[in-house]
């Protein structure tokens, strides 16, 4: 039933079951422009920069919503608040942009990273707690809205740049894109689908009532502002709500199954704009 | 709360289109899942005054979703006019933004 993803050629990965994935060449840079060629092929009127939109970019008429809501964002308070939170000194009188900066000084725009130094991804929102947490401060609950918010303010301060995540040549480094390579098109749960089932292969394709959202690019969008919670969600907590749906045992966000796949479309979204905050049904 | 209401205008010849986002739960109440019994909070009234002058009246109810947006236009007015907008919910809460166009 599922058409298999043909048009992506040019790596070859190796699975090892209940463990960890052999590369035999990972090509960031060219599954990156695979990823992109299916997309520009399969939705041919779409400009690449308007990718990041998601399922707006491919819609006409979800488009119209989008636009007319985006007239007056409903993300402005919580972004609001989201500033206040990122300029609220730590009580050692530490800023938070300030510690940040210590990550070579990294923008936004190039998180998630691979960390030699402890063999993990880092993604923006384990740097921030590691600033918390090293400045005497609690970390944050990677589900609830404080952090949200400030990954909204963040976001939004990057809008003018363009995602840039490098793989590098550390071994650690290209096993863990990899790995997050790997869950992208692997199976799973009781609906046996993958990632790449519904977002690649059935991209523009109608789940029940909704339209599926091509996937270049998405990850620039968030953290979204869901109108169906009235609340900023953050893309761990999404990638929490699709093992939920095709009944798998979620991961707890931030664990590093996530930071994997996020590291993974991360790099697929190279030289896309950052959009965040964004919005969506 | 100090300010609940972001308002944003934009003149067309002699007509503005008011547009405002306003932060409020909206909570209908009820029983939830778990047993806990929330009240229902919700706005009641909400009036916009332009020059002093009553332009908009909204009687809401507890169908409004939260966090409500809502746009409409004044004819005959002009930059500089001013506009009051105020609304009182169903807890006795009130919250006003006056601004100029």
């Amino acid at each position: 039933m599922w058409r298999s993803v043909r048009s992506i050629r040019s790596f070859a990965i190796t699975l090892v079951l209940g463990g960890a994935a052999l590369i035999a060449h990972a090509d960031s840079t060219a599954d990156r422009e695979a990823f992109r060629r299916l997309y520009l092929q399969r939705f041919p009127t779409v400009e690449i920069d308007q990718f990041v939109l998601g399922v707006y970019a491919i819609d006409a008429k979800l488009r119209e919503q989008y636009e007319s809501i985006n007239e007056f964002p409903p993300y402005e308070f919580a972004l609001d608040e989201g500033e206040d939170l990122v300029l609220k000194r730590f009580a050692n009188g530490v800023g938070l942009r300030e510690c940040l900066a210590k990550n070579d000084n990294r923008g936004v725009n190039q998180y998630p990273y691979f960390d030699a130094a402890t063999g993990e991804i880092v993604s923006l929102s384990v740097a921030i707690n590691r600033c918390r947490e090293r400045n005497g401060e609690a970390p944050l609950n990677y589900r609830r809205q404080a952090l949200a918010k400030t990954l909204a303010a963040l976001n939004f301060s990057a809008r003018g740049t363009r995602r840039s995540v490098t793989v590098g040549h550390d071994a650690k480094a290209q096993a863990a894109y990899a790995s997050g390579k790997a869950h992208f098109y692997m199976k799973r749960g009781q609906l046996n689908l993958s990632c790449a089932d519904c977002h690649v292969t059935a991209a523009g394709k109608h789940l029940r009532e909704q339209t599926l959202a091509p996937l270049l690019g998405a990850v620039n969008h968030y953290p979204v502002y869901g109108l169906r919670w009235g609340a900023l969600g953050t893309l761990h907590m999404r990638f929490v709500g699709c093992f939920e749906q095709v009944r798998a045992m979620p991961a707890a966000p931030q664990s590093r199954i996530y930071r994997e796949l996020e590291y993974f479309l991360a790099v697929m979204s190279n030289g896309l704009p950052m959009s965040g905050p964004g919005i969506q049904r | 709360m100090s300010n609940s209401i972001k308002v944003r205008t934009s003149v067309r010849n002699n007509t503005v289109t008011v547009r405002m986002l306003v932060r409020h739960a909206m909570e209908v109440g009820g029983v939830r899942a778990n047993g806990e019994r929330v009240a229902a909070h919700f706005i009641k009234e909400i009036t916009c005054t332009h020059n002093g002058k009553t332009v908009m009246v909204g009687h809401w109810g507890a169908g409004i979703a939260k966090n409500p947006y809502l746009s409409f236009t004044i004819r005959d007015a002009a930059v500089g006019d001013e506009l009051r907008i105020r609304w009182v919910d169903n807890q006795g809460g009130i919250d006003e933004f006056a601004t100029r166009i």
